[in-house]
């Protein structure tokens, strides 16, 4: 097993709150990874404090086993860690081609002259279908395709490993079948992802193996289906029913008998 | 040497006073709109021809006059807020306003040239001459009294802003403008009052500065520089950070100028706000502006 | 992973070939008639208003390079226009007792100066973040203002220096000093135009509309960042060195003057912020007025009045300033006249920049 991101221990305070308590995961390099856990459980700080825009308290951050705790988002970038944001953030005054271009401009100056190139750029906008509009302003697109231009500009660093935040969030199902499309053909082709969703559908169509965290740290890990029945992780999303998902036939807390604090009291 | 050095450090405390209510204004306007208003030097200076009209023309002793400087300048600021700073868009919106202020200066400027030419003049009042012997030196009693202006109209602004329901919706603004919006603070207003207030205390401050300096239109760029200095050195958007910032870098300022040289005072008043941004980037009691996510 | 072959961007109706081949001659010719004009219009007066719109061209320019693509407003430029034109006062001084073409050599050195001088003022101001930027250039513009007061063993304080003064007669003094501000000024735009044109002027325009993501994604924003505040105090430092040599004697309110930082920002406003050509049309208006303006209304605050209410009319009026607005009408138009109900947008190596117009173009009506 090639573990390719790694994190341990990852505690992390924000004022009052804990949003990372002994937060411990393991992405292995090729495979799709999801994160998920009910709002509030830590995800978006964990990938924050991976890509180095926070600052873990304590804990440890390794890509490809080099420890980089603490580093900045560019050195992070660097080491081959692509992320887009729940909030998509693009250049808004600049075309989508540009848009393209400035993540090709991040790489080292050995790779860049390679990636750099007009034409690259122009197929990666075709990969995610927006090659048509290559001139528009990236600030005149839609919610979705703004994802996807994110997505497109992360792809220009050819990274090894992708964090998504959200990726079907807010899109329309069309849209959102087209990025599991998306996600898997480039898994195919060997790059390794993290997705943080919510959309239970999505995560179990796209991943391989799952985390689940509540309140800063992972409760649970294994394959989706697996995980989706696991009581501790029903518990986590407050009386078992995982989104749109319905509760598996035959169980209900009360049959589960927990007595976790915060869980549901029986019925 | 001893009391000379005591009295520069006296010295710079009454100005320094009178100029953290100036800056006061200053951030609170920043903090609130999030716009820099270069022409906050330019008010004092307006202010200072103001009251030198009252006292003039109309014999009107300036403290007293002020009655009638205060709300003049809080109406210019108001007027101000509405025909320039409203209609900037939300994109770029603080580096705009630093320019459309800057004209507004620019304009002021020349309307007080054609008005009062570039001629210095100075605000005589029988206290400006007389001191009061104190601790072995003089302390002239403008000095004093702006100074205690100063903190009484600081004190009020204080009063307004913690005790008072329009004083709550500005913090509110400063705080988080969205938000405000969203449970009913009418920001046109709260901006216009805000602005107003930053205008009305360069009324006083420009009477003090009047009364201690022989002032023309060209003063302003003198006080802006200042001014801007002092909130950035405080922290933008913090009152008491202005404060804070105006007596010590005005101490130190007059000390230096008893210790080294008057040549360099004023350079190391502006070489004091360098020093201490290497150390906090984000002045004395400025918050780091959060890293986007 | 995709088939390369024949994706085609659309095409920015601005950039076709006659219309390229067109540009490029109007550019030629233009600079043909530019060069020839103070051999046509020999009125002294007329070619001193023309010296100083040039250096106003290279000042704005150089501006609008760093602070029209990335979004920091710097407002300390005069920093660099004065450290230029003590420089070459200082060493003018030093080795030509008789002024002379060869005492304009000086003049890349004095820019050489000017940059290594904003190199500390760029890192000094470059550590805060935009609010605080513009204020701490602002700060370090009046203390070197102090400092030109203050220091009289190199400036000689309040009383100035002079300057060699060079032999050319009445009628074709200003010719040379024309032709100087020209090569500075074609160094300026051609360089603000390389800069834009290059995957480094991209990073500057990401700076500007994120700065964080572009970090995020590995650019060097530090870096870029001071190598243009560089190229900024370069290129305005060779406009202060030809301006001291003009004038033939410089003193610390000239050199160091506040409203010259604000009038190269209302000129890069005026033509178009963030454009390669806006601060030239910029300049070339405002200069000639403002010069315009000082002759006439001497001694009172009336040119000062206008000047500001000018300043205020721009910017309530025309916010993207000329050469965007241009060029996005002229756009609209050739897109009506080819295909109506398709709008394209702009590619990204034009050098009337409209893609980094002051406000974000919402192209209506396209199919998503």
């Amino acid at each position: 097993m090639n573990t390719l991101l790694e994190v341990s221990n990852l505690k992390k305070t924000f004022g009052g709150l804990q949003a990372l308590a002994d937060c411990s995961f393991s992405v292995e390099a090729g495979k799709v990874t999801g994160l998920i856990g009910p709002n509030g459980s830590g995800k978006t700080t964990a990938f924050n404090v991976i890509t180095g825009y926070e600052r873990p308290d304590s804990g440890l951050v390794r890509v490809a086993g080099i420890d980089v705790t603490g580093a900045s988002p560019g050195r992070v970038c660097g080491l081959g860690v692509g992320r887009t944001f729940q909030l998509t953030r693009v250049f808004a005054r600049l075309t989508l081609l540009e848009n393209i271009q400035v993540g090709s401009r991040g790489v080292p100056r050995g790779k860049r002259k390679a990636l750099y190139s007009d034409e690259r750029c122009l197929e990666l906008l075709d990969f995610v279908g927006l090659s048509r509009m290559a001139t528009e302003l990236a600030g005149s697109l839609s919610y979705g395709q703004r994802k996807l231009v994110e997505l497109a500009t992360v792809l220009a660093q050819e990274p090894r490993v992708i964090l998504l935040d959200e990726p079907a969030g807010g899109i329309n199902p069309t849209l959102i079948e087209q990025m599991a499309e998306r996600i898997r053909q480039l898994n195919k082709d060997g790059v390794t992802f993290l997705v943080v969703e919510h959309n239970m559908e999505f995560v179990m169509g796209i991943c391989d193996t799952v985390a689940v965290m509540e309140r800063g740290s992972v409760i649970a890990r294994g394959e989706p289906g697996q995980v989706r029945t696991d009581p501790r992780v029903l518990d986590a999303y407050l009386g078992g029913a995982l989104d749109d998902e319905p509760p598996a036939a035959g169980i209900s807390l009360a049959a589960t008998g927990t007595t976790d604090a915060g869980a549901e009291e029986e019925l | 040497m001893g009391t000379q050095i005591s009295k520069a450090v006296v010295d710079g405390i009454l100005t320094g006073g009178v100029y953290a209510l100036m800056a006061a204004g200053l951030t609170l306007i920043f903090g609130v709109m999030q716009i820099i208003n270069i022409a906050q030097g330019i008010l004092v200076v307006l202010g200072a021809y103001m009251s030198y009209t009252l006292l003039t023309y109309l014999h009107i002793d300036p403290f007293i006059g002020l009655i009638f400087t205060m709300p003049l300048m809080f109406g210019v600021g108001v007027l101000i807020e509405w025909g320039f700073i409203r209609r900037l868009k939300q994109q770029n919106r603080t580096a705009l306003s630093i320019l459309v202020t800057f004209a507004i200066a620019i304009v002021i400027e020349g309307v007080l040239t054609q008005f009062f030419s570039a001629d210095l003049k100075t605000l005589d009042a029988w206290y400006v001459e007389k001191s009061l012997h104190v601790f072995g030196f003089y302390l002239p009693y403008i000095y004093l009294l702006g100074f205690a202006l100063a903190v009484g109209l600081l004190g009020a602004l204080y009063v307004f802003l913690y005790r008072t329901r329009a004083g709550q919706s500005i913090r509110a603004s400063v705080q988080n403008r969205t938000g405000a919006e969203l449970i009913g603070i009418n920001i046109n207003r709260v901006s216009a009052m805000t602005f107003g207030i930053g205008a009305a205390v360069t009324a006083a401050g420009g009477m003090v500065f009047g009364a201690t300096n022989s002032f023309n239109p060209n003063s302003g760029y003198d006080l802006i520089s200042r001014l801007l200095v002092i909130i950035v050195l405080g922290g933008l958007g913090s009152i008491g950070g202005a404060l804070v910032a105006a007596v010590v870098a005005l101490v130190i300022e007059d000390v230096t100028a008893v210790v080294w040289s008057p040549v360099w005072a004023s350079t190391m008043f502006f070489a004091v706000l360098i020093v201490v941004l290497l150390i906090r980037p984000n002045g004395l009691f400025g918050r780091p502006e959060a890293r986007a996510q | 992973m995709v088939q390369p072959a024949t994706i085609a961007a659309p095409v920015d109706p601005l950039m076709t070939p006659t219309l390229r081949v067109t540009r490029r001659t109007l550019l030629v010719v233009s600079l043909l008639a530019t060069i020839a004009f103070p051999f046509i219009f020999t009125n002294p007066a007329v070619t001193s208003v023309a010296v100083f719109t040039l250096l106003f061209v290279g000042a704005a320019s150089a501006w609008n390079m760093f602070s029209g693509y990335t979004g920091y407003m710097a407002l300390g430029n005069a920093v660099f226009y004065g450290c230029g034109a003590y420089f070459f006062a200082n060493v003018s001084n030093h080795f030509g007792e008789r002024g002379g073409v060869n005492l304009f050599a000086f003049v890349p050195l004095a820019g050489l100066f000017a940059g290594l001088v904003a190199i500390p003022v760029g890192w000094l101001a470059l550590r805060t973040r935009r609010h605080t930027f513009v204020v701490i250039t602002i700060a370090i513009f009046f203390i070197f203002q102090l400092l030109a007061y203050n220091l009289t063993s190199l400036t000689n304080g309040s009383s100035g220096m002079q300057l060699p003064i060079p032999p050319w007669n009445a009628a074709t003094y200003n010719t040379y000093f024309y032709l100087a501000a020209l090569v500075v000024a074609v160094a300026a735009i051609a360089l603000s135009w390389a800069v834009k044109r290059s995957g480094f002027g991209l990073e500057l325009l990401a700076i500007r509309d994120d700065e964080d993501r572009a970090a995020g994604l590995g650019v060097r924003t530090n870096r870029v960042k001071l190598a243009t505040f560089v190229l900024t105090g370069f290129v305005t430092g060779m406009c202060g060195a030809i301006y001291a040599y003009y004038l033939g004697s410089i003193y610390p309110p000239f050199a160091f003057e506040a409203i010259f930082d604000v009038t190269i920002a209302l000129m890069a406003f005026l033509g178009g912020l963030g454009s390669v050509s806006g601060p030239v049309v910029g300049a070339l208006i405002i200069e000639p007025v403002q010069q315009y303006f000082t002759l006439r209304f001497t001694g009172g605050g009336l040119s000062l009045i206008l000047f500001g209410v000018l300043f205020l009319a721009v910017i309530r009026f025309l916010p993207d300033g000329i050469v965007p607005s241009l060029g996005g009408a002229l756009r609209r138009r050739l897109n009506k006249a080819r295909a109506p109900g398709v709008e394209l947008g702009p590619v990204p190596d034009g050098p009337e920049g409209s893609i980094s117009a002051a406000a974000p173009e919402i192209n209506g009506g396209l199919a998503r």
